[in-house]
């Protein structure tokens, strides 16, 4: 009896031990290729931004044509954030809520820009506004600027990030479903209080993640921004783009510099998103357990 | 307050959910829809809380056609299977709910509130959980909550889909207890949901039998059980039994039936599959000769023919309704 305990725990001990190396490898070929890919990169963008000192770096960021790009792109994703934000609650809530023809067909349309090449959506806006473009003359006419203007790079911004809100909230209000919904209408709350004082809670952190995402797609966008935007200097040039004409013009501190600018925006972006999907996923448990 | 409900009729798809349903409710009584799943007690129900809208046909309370009105001008209580309690908000936040939705006119000051949702909570015995979150809570207790989340606006109609579905038998035999004494303290005209007939006959003043969209008999529990108007009445609500003789069969219950150990006149040979002793009662599985078909008779326990019986043995039997 005690001599088949032995074996039977000298057995489950041999293959803890096996499973205890094959862990060890797993675990330290994550750690190579985080630290290769994501690490070094980080380690070199910032020591080449500082390779000539604190002044040069703060020079590169300070010079007015870096602020107007930095004020370009928070402008940009402080106006397609927020339209997304309504876009993709609205998508959401119309899934989720209400059966219609043609639903599944919208579910998968959510979707295209993430199968789009940001390119081909930026040549999408230049066929369209452009002017040879199929409302150029109409808009000329009119003396509206959309192409190589601020309209045009939101208009892309906002066609890229498009699926981030709705495809974090579809699946969670598929979930939690309308009972909430009726309930709280069948105790008199008009649409407004059912939104504000039920629904918007129970997706709220779903809803932050969401928009966390976006905001960092929509800061980082080069492909279809780079189209649409004509790249002048001082006007129509977002971060990205001013580091890559930096970085052409062989300004490689001045573009690291810009670089690393944007990546601390993704440093607060990626916090705010470790939070907000901390809290999605208590939420997420607790609704399995209903 | 009295529900008049003439000629709905619904139909999702190709499916036809209920056909030209006629029914009154009259004010301050406990009317039970039964049937079995699919055969549009629910869909009534939601109907009638104006949270579906028929094809066609109309709802009345109290004789005032209310068809047009929203689910929020209704003013019914309503309590769902899974409860749908804001899991949000604290048990208390969901009782106050109705009250604080009120126009600011309407509404009462929060003290008031505060007041009102503890009597509730004192009427459903869970004042101690006021500041629990649903999630915290037992099925039993989430469901005494959604209740008294549904009294708080002061409802004239009270529905209740399958209130009790989701509970465990002990927990839910307690709480249908419960909510017909509730029902008798404040009378409030009520329908509920359900698929099981025993919750009907125990809580409810009429049971209202709906099969495939339509009612197959509406009467109170005795009458509904003693005579019941179709096959698919008598089949629903309780165990039956078939006997097959010459030129047909008869139907039974289980214990409408006379055992002997002794060949008798008109009783009818049998063999003993299984004794199950079940508290008051045993239930004695049995092949008749000449049919497949087994019978289930169920006597008191001390009965004469239950002593020393076993598996296997022979017994006779006779319907006691073909006397």
């Amino acid at each position: 009896m005690s001599s088949i305990t032995l074996n039977a725990a000298a057995s489950a001990n041999a293959a803890r031990r096996g499973n205890v190396l094959g862990r060890r490898l797993l675990i330290a070929a994550a750690w190579l290729v985080f630290a290769v890919f994501l690490l070094l990169p980080l380690y070199v963008v910032l020591s080449e931004a500082l390779k000539l000192g604190f002044g040069t770096f703060f020079d590169a960021l300070l010079e007015p044509d870096a602020i107007s790009a930095l004020e370009l792109t928070l402008l940009a994703v402080g106006i397609s954030v927020p339209l997304n934000l309504v876009f993709g609650l609205a998508a959401a809530w119309c899934v989720s809520k209400y059966e219609f023809p043609g639903k599944s067909l919208l579910v998968t349309l959510i979707d295209l820009p993430f199968s789009v090449s940001p390119v081909i959506a930026g040549l999408i806006y230049v066929l369209l506004f452009g002017a040879q473009g199929l409302f150029g003359d109409w808009l000329s006419e009119h003396d509206i600027q959309i192409i190589f203007a601020l309209p045009g790079i939101v208009l892309a911004t906002i066609f890229v990030t498009l699926p981030f809100v709705a495809r974090e909230l579809i699946p969670l209000m598929q979930e939690q479903g309308t009972q909430e919904e009726e309930a709280a209408r069948l105790l008199g709350a008009n649409g407004w209080q059912m939104f504000w004082h039920v629904t918007l809670p129970n997706i709220k952190w779903g809803l932050i993640y969401g928009v966390v995402l976006c905001t960092a797609r929509a800061l980082g966008e080069f492909g279809a921004v780079s189209v649409v935007s004509g790249h002048i200097r001082g006007f129509t040039n977002t971060l990205p783009l001013h580091v890559e004409i930096l970085y052409n013009e062989y300004n490689h501190v001045a573009a690291f510099s810009v670089a690393s600018l944007l990546l601390v925006l993704a440093l607060i972006i990626l916090l705010l998103k470790q939070w907000s999907e901390a809290r999605l996923s208590r939420l997420k448990s607790d609704a399995a357990e209903e | 307050m009295s529900i008049e409900i003439r000629n709905v009729s619904k139909h999702f798809g190709a499916f036809q959910a209920l056909n030209d349903i006629n029914l009154d409710i009259h004010s301050g009584e406990l009317v039970a829809l039964l049937g079995p799943s699919g055969c549009g007690k629910t869909t009534l129900l939601r109907i009638i809380a104006g949270l579906e809208t028929p094809d066609s046909g109309n709802i009345a309370f109290h004789g005032e056609d209310v068809s047009g009105h929203d689910v929020r001008d209704r003013n019914v209580g309503f309590v769902f299977q899974h409860y749908a309690l804001f899991r949000h908000m604290t048990v208390f936040d969901n009782v106050a709910f109705g009250l604080r939705m009120k126009p600011r006119r309407e509404r009462p000051s929060e003290q008031i509130i505060a007041d009102k949702v503890h009597e509730l909570l004192a009427m459903v015995q869970l004042d101690w959980l006021a500041d629990r979150y649903p999630e915290q809570l037992s099925g039993g207790q989430r469901q005494r909550i959604a209740l008294a989340r549904a009294l708080a606006v002061e409802p004239k109609i009270l529905l209740l889909d399958e209130p009790f579905g989701a509970l465990d038998a002990k927990v839910r035999k307690e709480l249908r207890r419960w909510l017909a004494r509730l029902h008798e303290e404040i009378n409030l005209t009520s329908v509920f949901v359900t698929h099981d007939q025993e919750e009907a006959m125990e809580v409810a003043d009429r049971i209202v039998v709906m099969n495939k969209g339509v009612i197959e008999q509406i009467g109170a529990p005795g009458e509904v059980y003693e005579h019941p108007a179709s096959d698919f009445v008598y089949h629903f609500l309780g165990d039956s039994n078939r006997l097959h003789l010459e030129g047909g069969h008869i139907l039974f219950r289980p214990h409408e039936v006379l055992l002997s150990r002794e060949a008798v006149a008109e009783y009818h040979g049998a063999e003993v599959r299984d004794i199950r002793p079940l508290g008051a009662i045993t239930r004695v599985t049995l092949k008749v000769d000449g049919q497949n078909e087994l019978i289930e008779a169920e006597v008191v326990k001390d009965h004469d023919t239950l002593v020393g019986l076993e598996r296997g043995e022979r017994l006779f039997i006779k319907p006691k309704a073909s006397a």
